[in-house]
Order: C-alpha cells, then sequence, then structure tokens
C-alpha cells in the first residue's frame, strides 16, 4: 500500500492509497483524479495518462522501458520528469509519491 | 392458420396447423429437424427478437464486464466508467480476434493480444502508432475502428435485452404482458434481486424449441419427474394427493402477447419466498411468516399471495425461460444447430439474503434443476429421445400440442401456453 499524493494544474490535492501491483493510473482513475484521461485503460498504448513526477521520486522509481519512452513522445509538453502513470506500481517504497496531472492529455 | 387442419401435405412452408373448432393444433416435425428451418430461425427469429444478455445485477460497479455467447455472437456486456451498460461485439476491429478473453472482471480497457489494439471500455480506440503509419484522422471517417456495438441494448427491471436489428420495436413494447413475470421476480424482495454467482453450462442433443416447451410444461412433470416427486414426498412428508387437496392456487395460462406466456398453479415443494415445508423445520416456518408478512405489506394480498405460493414457469419470446418454482432460474437456450442446444441457467435470489434462507434457495435449485438435480437429465433424456424419434417423421410427421384447447380457461398442465409460442413462432416464419 502507497499513500499517492495527486496534484493538479489548479493546485487540486487528492490523497490515495493504492494497494501494492496497482498502477497509480488505475488508483488515481478509480479515485476520480481529474486529468488523467487514460483512454486505453492502462495497456500503454495511449499516453493519455500522462504525469510529471518530482526529480526525488523519479530517481527512487524503476526507470520507464523502451516502449514507455517511445509512447511518452505522443504525450502533450512532455519533459525529462515525464511518465505514464499506467506504467508505475504501487508498493510501500513509495509511500507518498507526489504525481503532478498535467492541465491536458494530448487528444487520441 | 385458423380452419381445418390438413395433414396429408406435411410441410410447404407451413410448420403449425390450427383447427380452432375441433380444438386441434399440430406442428410439424420437421420443424426440428431442418437445417433450412434452423436458418430462417436465425434471420427472423434471433436477428430481429430481444434477446436475454444478462442481468444487472451481474455488473454491480463500474468497469465490471463479463463475457457471453449469444445466439452465436460472442459479445462484452460491460459498464464504462461512468456506469453506462454497454453491449459490444467481442471482436478486434483490426483482424478479429476477441479483446476480452476472461469470462468476467473490471476492467478500464480492453487490449486486443494478437497486434496489441487496445480500446477504452467505452469502445473508443485508444492505441497510438507512430506517425505516418495510419492516416493522421484514422479511425475518424466512417471508417470507425472502435469496437462494434451491438445494435440495441435496453433493461426492464435490470433485465438487459439486446437485438441486433436496429429498427426493432422497443423492448418495452416487445415484452408486452410479458413485464408482470419480471415484476413479480424482482418483487420477491425489499431489498432487489441479483443472479447468483455461478452459472450451469450444458449441452443438450436436440432442438431448441423442445426445451423451450419443456420449459412450461406442467402435463410432463409427473410421469417424467417421479424420481424427483418420490424424494420430494420423502422429505416433506405425505403423499402427492394429501398435498393436492390442500392446495387453493388457481391453474392458470397467461398469454402476454408477442409469442411470450406463461403457467402458473400451485405445486407441493417449499418455496422459500413464501411455502413453507416441515423439513424446513421451527424456524424455517417463522422466516417463512416474516416474508409474507412483508410481503403483504409491500405489494399487498392478491399479489403477496401469487408470490409466496403461485409457481410459474414462463417463456419470453424466442429463448429465455424464467421459472419461479422451488426456486428462481433464469435460463437461456441457444441453438447450435437443428439438434444441439446450449443452455445457461443462473439462480436469481434476494440480495442480502441470510445464508440460511440462501442455502435453502440453492438446496431447493439444486434438487430439481441443472445437470446434477434430479429433473434435468430426466428432461434432456425426454428432450434428446423425442429428437431421435423425429427420424420417423417421414412417416409420423407431426407434433400434437393440442391438450386443453377446447376449454374456456386453460389449466397450467395444457397446451395453451406452447401454442402462444408456436403461433408467434409460424407468423415470423411462415411469412412471405
Amino acid at each position: 500500500m502507497a499513500l499517492v499524493i495527486f496534484v493538479n494544474a489548479d493546485g487540486t490535492k487528492t490523497e490515495i492509497d493504492i494497494e501494492d501491483g496497482i498502477s497509480v493510473m488505475e488508483g488515481g482513475v478509480r479515485g476520480g483524479v481529474d486529468g488523467l484521461d487514460a483512454d486505453c485503460g492502462g495497456q500503454g498504448a495511449c499516453a493519455t495518462c500522462h504525469v510529471h513526477v518530482g526529480p526525488d521520486w523519479k530517481k527512487r522509481l524503476a526507470p520507464p522501458s523502451s516502449d514507455e519512452k517511445e509512447m511518452l513522445e505522443y504525450a502533450f509538453e512532455p519533459d525529462e520528469n515525464s511518465r505514464l502513470s499506467c506504467q508505475i506500481l504501487c508498493n510501500a517504497k513509495l509511500d507518498g509519491l507526489v504525481i503532478h496531472v498535467p492541465s491536458e492529455q494530448s487528444g487520441m | 392458420m385458423a380452419g381445418q387442419v390438413d395433414l396429408t401435405k406435411p410441410q410447404d412452408g407451413k410448420w403449425v396447423r390450427e383447427d380452432s373448432e375441433r380444438g386441434l393444433f399440430k406442428v410439424s416435425r420437421d420443424a426440428f429437424t431442418s437445417q433450412a428451418v434452423f436458418e430462417r430461425e436465425r434471420e427472423r427469429i434471433f436477428n430481429k427478437c430481444w434477446l436475454y444478455l444478462g442481468h444487472g445485477s451481474e455488473l454491480e460497479n463500474p468497469n465490471d464486464f463479463l463475457t457471453r455467447n449469444v445466439a452465436g455472437h460472442e459479445l462484452i456486456f460491460n459498464r464504462d466508467r461512468k456506469g453506462v451498460f454497454n453491449a459490444f461485439f467481442n471482436t478486434c476491429p483490426h483482424r478479429g480476434a476477441m479483446v476480452a478473453r476472461e469470462e468476467c472482471g473490471n476492467a478500464l480497457g480492453f487490449k486486443c493480444f494478437y497486434h496489441g489494439w487496445a480500446f477504452n471500455n467505452n469502445g473508443k480506440y485508444a492505441t497510438r502508432s507512430p506517425e505516418g503509419v495510419y492516416p493522421k484522422d484514422f479511425g475518424r471517417e466512417g471508417d470507425s475502428v472502435d469496437l462494434s456495438r451491438v445494435p440495441r441494448l435496453e433493461q426492464y427491471r435490470d433485465f438487459y435485452f439486446i437485438n441486433f436489428d436496429a429498427d426493432a420495436i422497443s423492448l418495452d413494447e416487445y415484452l408486452a404482458g410479458s413485464k408482470e413475470i419480471l415484476d413479480i421476480v424482482s418483487d420477491h424482495s425489499p431489498d432487489g434481486m441479483e443472479i447468483v454467482s455461478g452459472v450451469q453450462n450444458y449441452s443438450i442433443k436436440a432442438n431448441w424449441k423442445l426445451l423451450v416447451e419443456n420449459s412450461f410444461d406442467g402435463y410432463h412433470a409427473e410421469e417424467t419427474h417421479d424420481t424427483y416427486f418420490k424424494y420430494l414426498f420423502d422429505a416433506i412428508g405425505g403423499t402427492p394427493e394429501e398435498a393436492i387437496a390442500k392446495m387453493t392456487g388457481e391453474s392458470s395460462c397467461y398469454d402476454y402477447g408477442n409469442g411470450h406466456a406463461a403457467i402458473e398453479g400451485e405445486a407441493p415443494w417449499g418455496r422459500p419466498v413464501g411455502r413453507h415445508i416441515p423439513a424446513w423445520g421451527e424456524k424455517g416456518k417463522e422466516d417463512i411468516a416474516a416474508i409474507v408478512e412483508e410481503l403483504e405489506g409491500r405489494v399487498g394480498k392478491p399479489m403477496a399471495k401469487r408470490i409466496s405460493n403461485g409457481d410459474r414457469n414462463a417463456v419470453f419470446f424466442p429463448n429465455l425461460v424464467i421459472n419461479d418454482i422451488m426456486a428462481i432460474t433464469v435460463r437461456a437456450l441457444y441453438p447450435v444447430g437443428p439438434d444441439e442446444i446450449h443452455v445457461s441457467s443462473w439462480a436469481f435470489a434476494p440480495k442480502g439474503e441470510s445464508p440460511e434462507l440462501r442455502k435453502r434457495r440453492l438446496d431447493n435449485f439444486l434438487e430439481f434443476l441443472g445437470p446434477g438435480g434430479f429433473a434435468t437429465p430426466d428432461d434432456v433424456e425426454a428432450l434428446e429421445s423425442a429428437q431421435i424419434g423425429y427420424g420417423n417423421a417421414q412417416f409420423a410427421p407431426w407434433n400434437d400440442i393440442s391438450r386443453g384447447m377446447l376449454k374456456e380457461k386453460a389449466a397450467n398442465n395444457d397446451e395453451e401456453q406452447m401454442r402462444c409460442f408456436w403461433r408467434e413462432w409460424a407468423r415470423r416464419m411462415e411469412a412471405e
């Protein structure tokens, strides 16, 4: 279990407990976080669950796969802290993870 | 169809012969064996009628889904993230593989395992490809690559039906009077009703219409299910004659229109919603009394009596059976050929029923219904025997469905309910 803090572009904060093995995207979508379109529902096929993680957290996450990196090229204004939230699986080590949700996802 | 029954010319595009004056009703055995009839049924009945898909209680939460084959079509029945109910064809718009391969689950989207095309659970295509691989507006200009939606999905009292014909009349109009049965079984409990998890799936080597007839055939029970009734009277005490003498329920047949019909009466077994049997003990007696009291307060005495003490078998044209007997079974039957049926049967029960009451209900269900029950194997034997018997159709070409036809009011052991089905079947099949 990890408490994940979602911060939307307008500053809205949502804290959600997410069970081990469940992705940040799934926890966020099921928890009603706005801004995670996640069109494909977690298949890593659409790049619409794009988020930014702070530099501190970035180091503590398993690095993105080459598929994720490729998919991130479709995201809306990606930067070096960009991730697809469907590819970050929660565990106790991620307790307190801060996720910044961008103002928009690139439409399909 | 009315008029004299001419049995000298067996088929010529008419399978049903009715002579209302003499009270004769005959059905050609060709209707049970012919490949041409089977294909005509696909086109004129299963592609045109409302077909049962599932019950809302099977998809309790947003994102729940289940997969089901309905009349030869692999389907996904699901709720999307907003909780909206959908019915999709379970086939990838790309090259056809099934995008959902589990029986049920909870998923935000579906992904085809073949090439990885992904879809939102609202059916929308959700797959990125490198620039230049597909046109920029791929799937947007009348070349949709979303999951295909079943043309119509409508519900009554949480019973969801589909129609493959976009121009079909509304479900409400189609169900006509048969909505009464859905009301009755939905009103068994103040807490709502649910499909009990788990399903009985089985096949029968017989024509599907044999099971339609059998599912609301009050005439065969005593003869075919002798083993069950011996077991039952061992368990509840007394004799069939004593039980019949005590019965106060009316024996009826209901013609609900559009081929839907039901029989209703009173049987000797216990009903978890209101008819106690000694085998349930004093505690059982109190439980039943409380259920009946609640029913009377909620639906009024006359309807409470029908719900608690009336046993009913209903067929919703063409292939849904709801039998509200010693338990409630929801049964859908699908022809896979002229001489083979796939059957799916579910138990339907009050939400939040106590474990003790649920056990009584499921014991009742399993004793009688399904491949491990006392009754279904008997019925399967009878149906398969009839199908084999139709091998003699050249020399013995007609079934007789005349029982009770001259009576002013048909009873639950007559065959008027089957004639309701056959008239609708003939109307659809025999039209030019």
